[in-house]
């Protein structure tokens, strides 16, 4: 069950812009197993989407990865038995062979904005086809194309086969009459059916793990619901492992086992969700979840925020990065030292002062 | 009150219309482009098709009338009776002592009815139909009777005729180098716009450099390198890709920037997750969206590639005799002499003036349809 699927180890990412050079991750370091979900937490711009990029390495331009590994463990199939093959994602060519066998085959992607995601030009059901043509599965370029496509991309299917594939996929994420929407051109359908449609798509050629860029952050939150409980149906019936990156926290403690906490390009605290949520042990973790709405506590007391702005990159603070926001800042200490990952828990792990003694 | 009904048809076309079915709906509503449409369509099927059967004569057909001047068209019979068959007047030989010059008046005696899908010169239509009918001429039995409805050139041979196989050449080159410019600007464009850095610069200078050469001295250099010995053919396709080489540019720069803008959006990022590769991203999903912008530039250039056609030809530099083309034959009345004793010879211009206006109107049609913005 916890056999590993992704290990990400001191991941670091640069942006190297002519102000200078931004830390976007910084020693990013974790774990995702087959089969589970990976819940990545924290405000904008802590480097979440960046870490995604990586793992693809679709990292944008001037971005770099100039640190660390991506192991990805590859089962393929052997003389009828099954092998666990480490490739180290970053070594290979960004633009390679090798890494778009992996982009979409074997790790798919869907983005923040389903709105711009599809091919104005393709139906969903050749977007699908695509994907399976391309990963030598199947192909979809309505909606049904988009789709179409996608499954060309990773399957030699002829284009009968992947039409059938699209309109099953489109019924699996729940789109009514995928017979005829397989022809609908982006368009024509709403953002949650374009949201399905990328779904459908990401997940038509069956990949091992799925990052979900803020798949919900878009949509109205009935829609929410439906695309949450879609990804994690089908998250079931297809043993995916989810890496789920929102800065949502009532999704991600739905959806997610375990979680990372990110600020400033580091991850500032790793626990099962369960335990984020009860006993959160990183000052920004609690910060975080205080600063939630609560339905039905009504309360005179103003919402709590975290004070202060989040850092300028190019001007990071000394010590922990965290210091001059933190309610529980001690002088001398947190503007000196550099926290370093520490366990404070059974699977709990925590970049604070705090829990290291000092 | 009258009940308004929905008729069951339009009921049905509103479910989904395609992109292409709302172009052609709000092009059909630009009269002018539909004229212009189908005066391409008769020019294309009249000369690039069936030039052997519109033509009365073959292209070498030399008569004894040399310089006549045009037959004018009635209806009248033999015997000078009102008749619903056209006829032309025949023209009598005569001698202008001044000018000591030979020249041709209509004999208003003779009349030769014109007939209709007759039998004359055999020919293959398209290439491979053996055939003899041609749409028009005069009576076969009778060898005085000719029909010189635009008049003959100086060997004789008939204007009407020659025009509509010069049209061949002259509008086959418009198209055929439009869709070799379309092509290279497009890709070049693509592959401009998408890499960006080192191979957009690279491709920019050079669209610059090509630019900025004045046309007619590279012309002159690049028609001069083609080898005498070459044939007509070759020297025709050579003179359509000099012509591409130095058109593609634009075409190139726009659909760059068409790329720059277009390769930003999500979807670009989307369809690379999913493992599509470069060319892929371009020609697949990036193209298409330019597409639309290409159709109309392409079409409102091929005039332009049309008319370096017959200007380069006019000034011998392009197309040389016994090829013809509207330039050719406009080369052959380039003196004071021709348009002094034969006027008739300038026939073409009307044509090339008609041609270049069809695409015209047709891009301008086809630019309004195809705006999403363009209201109205």
């Amino acid at each position: 069950m916890s056999e590993p699927l992704i290990e990400v180890k001191d991941l670091k990412v640069q942006f190297n812009v002519r102000d200078g050079i931004i830390h976007a991750v910084d020693g990013a370091t974790f774990t995702i197993n087959r089969g589970q979900t990976l819940g990545i937490i924290g405000e904008s711009g802590c480097g979440k989407s960046v870490t995604a990029k990586a793992i693809l390495r679709m990292v944008p331009r001037p971005g770099k990865v100039t640190g660390g590994e991506i192991l990805y463990h590859r089962r393929i199939k052997s003389n009828g038995s099954e092998i666990t093959d480490i490739v180290n994602i970053t070594e290979l060519d960004p633009d390679g062979e090798e890494i778009r066998k992996i982009r979409g085959g074997e790790i798919g992607m869907i983005f923040q904005e389903p709105m711009s995601s599809l091919t104005p030009v393709y139906t969903a059901g050749s977007h699908i086809g695509e994907a399976v043509g391309l990963h030598r599965l199947v192909p979809i370029r309505k909606v049904g194309a988009q789709m179409v496509e996608t499954i060309q991309a990773h399957r030699r299917i002829s284009k009968q086969e992947a039409r059938e594939i699209a309109i099953d996929m489109l019924r699996r994420v729940g789109i009514p009459k995928p017979e005829q929407r397989v022809d609908a051109y982006p368009h024509q359908l709403s953002g949650g059916q374009r949201q399905r449609v990328m779904i459908a798509i990401a997940l038509s050629c069956e990949p091992k793990m799925l990052i979900a860029d803020e798949p919900t952050t878009a949509l109205d939150v009935s829609i929410e619901a439906q695309i949450l409980d879609i990804m994690r149906e089908l998250q079931e019936t297809v043993d995916m492992a989810i890496m789920f990156i929102t800065h949502n926290l009532g999704v991600v403690a739905e959806m997610a086992e375990e979680i990372c906490v990110m600020y400033m390009g580091k991850i500032v605290e790793r626990a099962s969700a369960v335990e984020i949520f009860y006993e959160p042990q990183h000052p920004y973790t609690r910060a975080l979840l205080k600063s939630i709405p609560h339905v039905g506590k009504k309360s005179r007391e103003r919402l709590a925020s975290i004070k202060g702005m989040v850092p300028d990159p190019f001007n990071l603070p000394s010590g922990c990065v965290f210091h001059p926001r933190c309610p529980e800042y001690m002088p001398g200490k947190c503007d000196r030292i550099v926290p370093s990952w520490t366990q404070v828990g059974e699977n709990h792990w925590a970049r604070c002062l705090l829990y290291e003694g000092v | 009150m009258a009940e308004q009904k929905v008729p069951e048809t339009n009921k049905k076309r509103q479910i989904s219309q395609s992109y292409w079915s709302l172009v052609w709906w709000k092009f059909k509503k630009n009269k002018l482009a539909i004229v212009g449409g189908i005066l391409i369509i008769l020019f294309y099927s009249i000369c690039g098709l069936f030039a052997e059967f519109f033509a009365p004569y073959t292209l070498d057909y030399q008569s004894d009338y040399l310089e006549a001047r045009p037959q004018p068209v009635v209806f009248k019979d033999e015997e000078g009776n009102f008749s619903l068959r056209p006829a032309v007047y025949g023209l009598e030989e005569k001698i202008d002592q001044t000018l000591r010059k030979r020249f041709y008046e209509v004999n208003r005696t003779k009349i030769y009815p014109i007939y209709f899908f007759v039998k004359a010169e055999p020919y293959k239509l398209l290439g491979f139909i053996p055939t003899d009918i041609h749409l028009f001429g005069t009576d076969p039995a009778d060898p005085e009777a000719h029909v010189f409805l635009f008049g003959t050139d100086r060997l004789g041979r008939d204007l009407f005729s020659r025009i509509i196989y010069g049209g061949r050449l002259s509008l086959l080159i418009g198209l055929l180098g439009q869709i070799l410019t379309f092509t290279l600007g497009m890709v070049m464009g693509a592959i401009s716009g998408y890499y960006g850095g080192v191979t957009d610069i690279i491709v920019q200078r050079l669209t610059e450099f090509v630019g900025a050469f004045p046309d007619i001295p590279l012309f002159m250099a690049l028609a001069a390198a083609i080898p005498v010995t070459w044939s007509p053919i070759l020297v025709y396709f050579m003179l359509t890709l000099i012509l591409v080489f130095i058109r593609w540019g634009g075409l190139a720069r726009q659909v760059r920037g068409l790329i720059l803008s277009l390769r930003e959006r999500e979807y670009v990022l989307a369809a690379r997750s999913f493992g599509a590769s470069d060319a892929r991203l371009m020609f697949r999903h990036l193209l298409p969206g330019t597409l639309s912008h290409c159709i109309v530039i392409a079409t409102l250039m091929i005039p332009g590639m049309i008319l370096s056609e017959t200007a380069l030809s006019w000034l011998g530099l392009g197309l040389r005799p016994p090829l013809t083309s509207w330039g050719v034959l406009l080369q052959e009345v380039s003196s004071v002499r021709s348009i002094r004793f034969a006027p008739w010879l300038l026939t073409t211009v009307p044509f090339v003036l008609l041609a270049v206006l069809s695409f015209n109107m047709l891009g301008d049609g086809l630019r309004d349809a195809m705006d999403p913005y363009g209201g109205r």
